[in-house]
């Protein structure tokens, strides 16, 4: 196998045949063990493809069973989850702001002591 | 059983009802949409009982995630998503893969999007293609699964599946070889 053959063997799984670069593609025109191989790969690619038009039948049941299971959806309107954002926004910051005066306050009374 | 096929202003209208809590809307849109996510699970998962599992939570996981649904992908690309996180979570939980006989899997056209040149096409090689698949290993299979039959792209799947954008190109060179090397020994062992 040339080297030429191994950089193609190597190229066409990973960029198919289509992004082989302009030597590469100029060499599997020439080289019959490397067309077949490309044909190959574009047969696969194909095929992979067409898996996308394929579907399995779901077990029965599944959409029921679905639907059995669902708890309450929490909706929640826009503007109201905007609106809510202030005051947990507000309580957070006073909360903070409490413990770290708690803090300082037990240090300086600490140090006073 | 066939579903009708449903215009998108229909299928519009149900998600809008479903954002908004409509249980009714959303069951029709499971209804609408199992075979694909389903198919999507089993593929991921390769077992049909586990795979069933990952359907119904993903379908649960999108309930819960409808009002954040902005409508920017598709709505089918949204499931697929979640069903990737779904069976990859359930992955994590579950180490036990068994394989099912192939010709237990009953494999139907998607009716609304069927070219039929392209479907023939499909139906033909389908089973040998599905079946080199399955013999991939699972984290390989999910990133050539992900690639090459729903086209996502590299950061997409990395993104998805916690691995880096090298591993995944890495990941998809391997699995795109050995199912070459899969579907020629089912070629030869047919001849």
């Amino acid at each position: 196998m040339s080297i030429m053959c191994r950089a193609v063997h190597i190229a066409l799984p990973t960029v198919g045949e289509s992004g082989l670069t302009a030597p590469l593609a100029g060499h599997v025109d020439s080289c019959v063990p490397c067309r077949a191989e490309a044909i190959r790969y574009r047969t696969m690619y194909r095929e992979l493809d067409g898996l996308a038009l394929e579907a399995q039948r779901a077990p029965a049941g599944l959409a029921s069973g679905v639907l059995e299971s669902l708890g309450p959806v929490a909706v929640v309107s826009e503007p109201a989850r905007r609106d809510n954002r202030v005051p947990i926004a507000a309580v957070a910051v006073v909360a903070t702001a409490a413990a770290g005066t708690a803090v300082l306050l037990r240090l300086y009374r600490q140090r006073a002591a | 059983m066939e579903r009708e096929r449903v215009e998108p202003v229909q299928l519009q209208d149900l998600i809008e009802k479903a954002k908004l809590g409509d249980r009714d809307a959303f069951g029709e849109l499971v209804a609408l949409h199992q075979n694909e996510v389903f198919t999507l699970a089993v593929r991921l998962v390769r077992d049909r009982e586990l795979a069933a599992d990952v359907s119904q939570d993903a379908f649960i996981r999108a309930w819960r995630a409808m009002p954040k649904f902005r409508g920017d992908a598709k709505f089918s690309t949204w499931l697929h998503r979640i069903t990737v996180n779904t069976a990859w979570t359930h992955r994590a939980k579950e180490n036990r893969v068994r394989l099912d006989p192939l010709d237990a899997i009953v494999t139907e056209p998607r009716a609304a999007t069927l070219d039929p040149v392209r479907a023939g096409e499909a139906a033909s090689a389908a089973p040998k293609i599905e079946e080199a698949l399955m013999e991939l290993t699972e984290s390989i299979r999910a990133v050539v699964v992900l690639k090459d039959v729903y086209g996502w792209t590299h950061t997409e799947i990395a993104d998805h599946l916690s691995i880096s954008v090298t591993a995944a190109k890495v990941r998809l060179h391997r699995g795109r070889k050995e199912l070459r090397r899969l579907l020629d020994g089912y070629q030869d062992g047919a001849s």
